[in-house]
């Protein structure tokens, strides 16, 4: 076992106990929203830390109301529509347009890569941008959650910045062996870039899973909306009822706040991210190789 | 550089296309001939109805859609928004000349800039009278400041819904178990409140040994409630236009608000306001809940037989708690009362699409009708008696009307789109009920707690029941009014002096657009003596 | 090779500079890759582009972007407006200053963060905290700041701690500093376990025996660390570092609107909050006109900071 000087396991120590604090503290709202969200009316209003719940006050009320309607299953569908379509698409589109980039020998260059920053920098804005999906007649269709967003600029730049690490070597010898461009980024490229390719779709995947913005600007039809704009809706819903009196009424048949029902709200939302989350984490994160041996 | 010469181009591209922008012109207004609004009911119309957004996720061919169409022999095309994010959607249509035939507008703000931008149509108060009479009537009758609502230079765009549910009055509450155990009595004045509250915070009111408790406190993220009461027992509302010696003036610029806040700040020093007064998200009844105050200002009518109401909750911590109700407290002149939203809510108004103006006509006769005939209002809102609904004389609740086990499930009812309210608009109803019809529908219970604490006196509005009636007020309140609470709030605080008030505030009453605002208030008046003669009332 | 060897050819057998359809055709592969992100692009970034014409415009909506008339003083009377607005220097002021300090300090954060991560040898421990400190970007400001406003409020947990040590309260939603610091912290703190993950993902290519060779030459971990490890990652330390610039006016909407307050609105009001207001009083040209002057600004960083970066590295960093 080769020794590692004093300082160093020093700072292995400091190096767990902040990485370990800070954990703690980017878990405490994971709690404390959990535990609202199963918490009674009476528990949820009283000022607390509310890190875990109160026993004996414990509702499964909020989440029974957010899961009430069948309608929630077709928006999980479309949200999963739009997560693994959307996503596959984007990074396919985003990888061709970021690794072009990064061959020294592409045409255009600079044209290419000033086409695409301005899109980052200059939008025609939200009303020119309903007209423009309207007139694509992407009105209430579900593609409306993929083709505007199959490419941004902020995730082909990083991309880019990515593949420019690898040699145009490759390239060259790729060539040399008698593989087309095409071959060369699929059986060559794609498989050394697995961790930007990961971190794109861990991005993009994210942003399609929490969007609702465009659904409630783009759909019509209450069938084809994402989960997202469904649960703003129950969240909405919730909020005009307890003001009013007569709504009042209803909250107080069910053991429900404002509170709780955003909170399971979010609980609803975030656990599947997390289920999934494991399996994209091992491409970026290097596991443990040859420096573990070491010490 | 290659760059600069592709931006050179864009740019150029830009402009040309640009150029070919400035030629043209646009339609003209729609000139109103009230010829073309007469309608036997003989024709089919197609109404795209973009009605109050209370339905977002309901599909087209609920039961009262169909009842609407054959009674009204239309053809409705609903468009059901979101809530939140309303304003994002109508714009959304309007501005892809999807024009509505009915768009449902929320704040004056709303229909002075869709009136500016030339999509709705002119509606003439003869139109209204003539066919929705005793709307017109009511409003003329109750509140005529409200046509004020749907004004736009010299024209009316669209018929104003009242809510008699706002004029409900404000009912004050306090621990009755913590005011036994200081020994006092309800307070009627302010300074009597003051000893209450003392006594609150300081004599341990729970027992439990610990200085936990405070007097005051309340959801100041809502500027109606900022010490509302206080304000109000010296007859200010301190965000609002007031009429004084005939004139209208600015509420907060009244001389007694510094005499109001020198008495917060005593009271903040003595530790009685709850310290997290101006970040604390909890409402009033929250912190009720929860034990830290034994007064609230404003409390509504809680059902006795319900559970879930902040007493049944309370009092499954505190066995022994008990709430008791009163007016709320006098200032020395005996003013008393705190800031309601008064009569106004919205506004209906009628789309400029070039589809007929007949739709206008037949849409004023189905909203008289709701407004006449309580049978029909109710199928519209509840369904079918027996069947969606039950009628409980007996009940506690606010309201008589219950939903039956098969409608209990509020989202069944919204996929039937009924909304089960007697009060306010809904989406179907826009026109709110009737005083009388709204009446019938409370509960014996409700009425008798009325009878007993409420007293309608002690609603205080703004001279035009809303602020922002003025059309330079949504540019300038918001920045005006957090001004005005954050110097307030330094105040109670104690960071400046009482008697700086109104020297500090005109500053930024000056520099806030105030005198324009100011301005606009005073022709307000003017605006409103004309409609008045427009509308026949003296 | 013997003198005899070598061959000496004359001009006429060089191979001939690639004609421009050589290179084209040479090209093709590369630019049918380009293709679909560039349609896309046009169809739906540039296609309603022209909605920043509206800035420059007397707009009437009925009229459209192509019917309605230039504004006064050669378009720029909307500008003059917005500049002139009493609101103009208070939300510029306060978005950059809070802008700045996000970049101050949010920048270095999550870098330091994938640093730290890197050296922890413990594979369950490197990936749970990792996932741990990513999770608060999934948690709206809607919910974050009532936790926020609950935790440091006047009589929340962290001011009765100072109570037990003696201390006076920190007035963090009355004070404008402790706002401002407030506001900072938590936004770092929000951001810096998802920004974390592109540097991590950079430094998972790093070569393992480079640090092996290193550790034989005897180079301390520090050492280790400012010669291999963000050099390594520099392209996309720069280039992260330049994207962000072109959002130097945002300040964070979401996180200001929960978290605010009327007593902090003086540093709070930011160009977005007036930005919404416009759009929701259907201040058409003027929302437009500042819509634009964000842009221009956001591209006045991006060209600066690229120019800056490539002077610095011997244009060997750098996105334009």
């Amino acid at each position: 076992m080769i020794q590692r000087t004093t300082g160093e396991k020093v700072f292995n120590v400091f190096n767990y106990i902040i990485l370990s604090l800070l954990a703690l503290t980017t878990l405490y709202p994971f709690l404390y929203t959990f535990t609202i969200s199963i918490s009674t009316k009476l528990a949820a209003d009283t000022v607390g830390l509310h890190i875990l719940p109160e026993w004996g006050q414990i509702t499964l009320d909020p989440y029974k109301l957010v899961f009430r309607n069948p309608e929630i299953w077709t928006a999980y569908g479309w949200t999963l529509f739009r997560t693994v379509v959307g996503t596959t698409l984007s990074v396919f589109v985003t990888c061709f347009y970021g690794y072009a980039l990064s061959r020294p020998n592409l045409m255009w260059k600079k044209f290419f890569s000033t086409y695409i920053m301005i899109t980052m920098i200059f939008s025609g804005g939200q009303i020119p941008t309903f007209l423009n999906i309207k007139d694509l007649g992407l009105l209430n269709n579900v593609w409306v959650y993929i083709l505007p967003l199959l490419i941004s600029a902020y995730n082909t730049i990083v991309a880019r910045s990515f593949f420019v690490g690898i040699p145009e070597a490759l390239n060259e010898s790729a060539k040399i062996d008698g593989a087309g461009e095409f071959r060369t980024f699929f059986q060559i490229i794609m498989p050394l870039s697995k961790p930007i390719i990961m971190t794109l779709a861990l991005w993009i995947a994210v942003a399609h899973w929490n969007s609702w913005f465009d659904s409630m600007l783009y759909m019509t039809s209450g069938k084809k909306i994402v989960v997202q704009q469904y649960i703003q809706r129950i969240v909405n819903e919730n909020n005009t009822a307890a003001i009013t009196d007569f709504g009042a009424g209803e909250n107080a048949a069910q053991n429900l706040t404002s509170e709780t029902v955003k909170s399971a709200s979010i609980m609803v939302t975030v656990i599947p991210i997390l289920c999934f989350y494991p399996f994209v984490q091992k491409f970026f994160i290097k596991g443990v190789t040859l420096g573990a041996v070491k010490g | 550089m290659k760059m600069k010469k592709i931006l050179s181009i864009a740019l150029a591209l830009i402009l040309a296309i640009g150029m070919l922008a400035g030629c043209g012109g646009g339609g003209e207004r729609t000139k109103v001939d009230l010829s073309e609004y007469e309608d036997d009911g003989s024709e089919k119309l197609t109404i795209e109805w973009l009605g109050y957004a209370t339905l977002a996720g309901c599909e087209e061919g609920t039961a009262t859609e169909l009842l609407l169409e054959d009674k009204y022999n239309v053809e409705i095309k609903p468009i059901f928004a979101e809530s939140s994010n309303y304003t994002d959607k109508k714009n959304a249509l309007l501005q892809s000349e999807d024009v509505p035939d009915l768009i449902y507008e929320l704040d004056p703000m709303h229909v002075y800039a869709d009136a500016r931008d030339e999509y709705l149509l002119e509606i003439p108060y003869q139109l209204i009278e003539q066919e929705a009479p005793d709307i017109y009537a009511d409003i003329n009758e109750k509140a005529p400041a409200v046509w004020a609502y749907g004004y736009y230079e010299g024209g009316n765009y669209g018929l104003p819904n009242m809510n008699h549910n706002h004029m409900e009055s404000k009912v004050s509450t306090y621990r009755a178990d913590w005011l036994e155990k200081v020994g006092m009595e309800v307070p009627k004045t302010v300074d009597e409140l003051h000893d209450v509250l003392y006594a609150f915070t300081h004599d341990d009111p729970d027992g439990n040994g610990k200085n936990d408790t405070y007097g005051y406190a309340f959801a100041s993220s809502h500027w109606q409630h900022y010490f509302a009461e206080i304000f109000g027992a010296y007859g200010i509302l301190p965000f609002d236009w007031q009429e004084a010696n005939g004139e209208i003036v600015y509420g907060g610029l009244k001389e007694e608000c510094e005499t109001v806040l020198a008495i917060l700040a005593q009271w903040y020093k003595e530790g009685i306001i709850y310290p997290a007064f101006i970040e604390s998200d909890k409402t009033g009844s929250e912190l009720l809940q929860s034990n830290i105050v034994g007064y609230l200002h404003d409390m509504s009518y809680e059902d006795p037989s319900s559970d879930q109401t902040t007493l049944a909750l309370l009092r499954q911590r505190v066995p022994e708690a008990d709430l008791a109700y009163s007016k709320p407290i006098e200032g020395p002149d005996g003013k008393f009362g705190m800031r309601g939203w008064g009569y106004p809510c919205h506004v209906v108004s009628f789309g400029d699409n070039g589809n007929s103006p007949k739709k206008v006509t037949r849409l004023l006769n189905m909203f008289n009708d709701m407004f006449t005939d309580e049978a029909l209002l109710l199928e519209v809102r509840y369904g079918k008696e027996g069947v969606t609904y039950t009628v409980d004389k007996d009940s506690t609740a606010v309201n008589i009307y219950n939903a039956t086990e098969d409608y209990v499930e509020a989202a069944q009812k919204r996929l039937a789109g009924y909304e089960f309210n007697v009060a306010g608009p809904t989406f179907w109803s826009p026109i709110c009920p009737s005083r009388e019809v709204y009446e019938r529908g409370l509960s014996e219970s409700y009425k008798a707690w009325g009878e007993k604490y409420k007293s309608h006196d002690a609603v205080l509005t703004d001279a035009f029941y809303k602020v922002d009636i003025v059309p330079s007020a949504p540019t300038y309140i918001d920045d005006l009014r957090n001004g005005q609470m954050a110097l307030m709030s330094e105040i109670v605080q104690g960071k400046k002096a009482a008697d700086q008030y109104i020297e500090e505030f005109t500053k930024i009453w000056e520099s806030t657009g105030g005198n324009e605002l100011l301005e606009e208030a005073r022709e307000q008046q003017a605006i409103l003596d004309e409609i008045y003669v427009e509308v026949g009332i003296n | 090779m013997k003198k005899s060897d070598t061959v000496v050819v004359s001009d006429a057998y060089l191979p001939k500079k690639k004609t421009f359809g050589k290179k084209l055709r040479a090209n093709l592969p590369l630019l049918i890759m380009i293709l679909p992100g560039f349609i896309a692009l046009l169809l739906f970034n540039y296609k309603p582009i022209y909605g920043l014409l509206i800035a420059f415009q007397d707009y009437r909506p009925r009229a459209g972007v192509f019917g309605s008339e230039w504004a006064d003083n050669f378009g720029m009377a909307n500008f003059i407006e917005l500049f002139g607005n009493y609101k103009f220097g208070p939300v510029l002021r306060n978005t950059f200053t809070i802008s700045f300090l996000r970049i101050i300090f949010g920048w270095p954060a999550p870098i330091i963060l994938a640093l730290l991560l890197n050296e922890i040898r413990c594979g369950w421990f490197k990936k749970l905290a990792q996932t741990l400190t990513y999770i608060p970007h999934f948690f709206s400001w809607v919910i974050l700041a009532g936790i926020f406003k609950m935790l440091f409020s006047t009589v929340g947990p962290f001011n009765m701690i100072m109570g037990m040590f003696g201390l006076d309260p920190i007035p963090f939603f009355s004070d404008t500093t402790a706002f401002l610091v407030l506001i900072i912290i938590t936004a770092v703190w929000q951001g810096m376990g998802s920004g974390a993950i592109v540097y991590i993902a950079a430094l998972s290519s790093v070569d393992e025996s480079l640090y092996e060779a290193a550790y034989i030459d005897g180079a301390s971990k520090l050492k280790q660390v400012f010669h291999i490890t963000i050099p390594s990652i520099m392209g996309t330390i720069t280039t992260v570092f330049i994207m962000n610039l072109s959002g130097v006016l945002n300040a964070g909407f979401d996180q200001l609107f929960n978290m605010y307050n009327y007593s902090v609105y003086e540093v709070a009001d930011i160009i977005d909050t007036y930005s919404y207001t416009l759009l929701m009083r259907s201040e058409w040209e003027l929302g437009t006109a500042l819509g634009f002057f964000k842009s221009v600004v956001g591209l006045v960083f991006v060209l600066t900071s690229n120019w800056f970066v490539k002077k610095i590295s011997k244009d060997e960093y750098g996105i334009l």
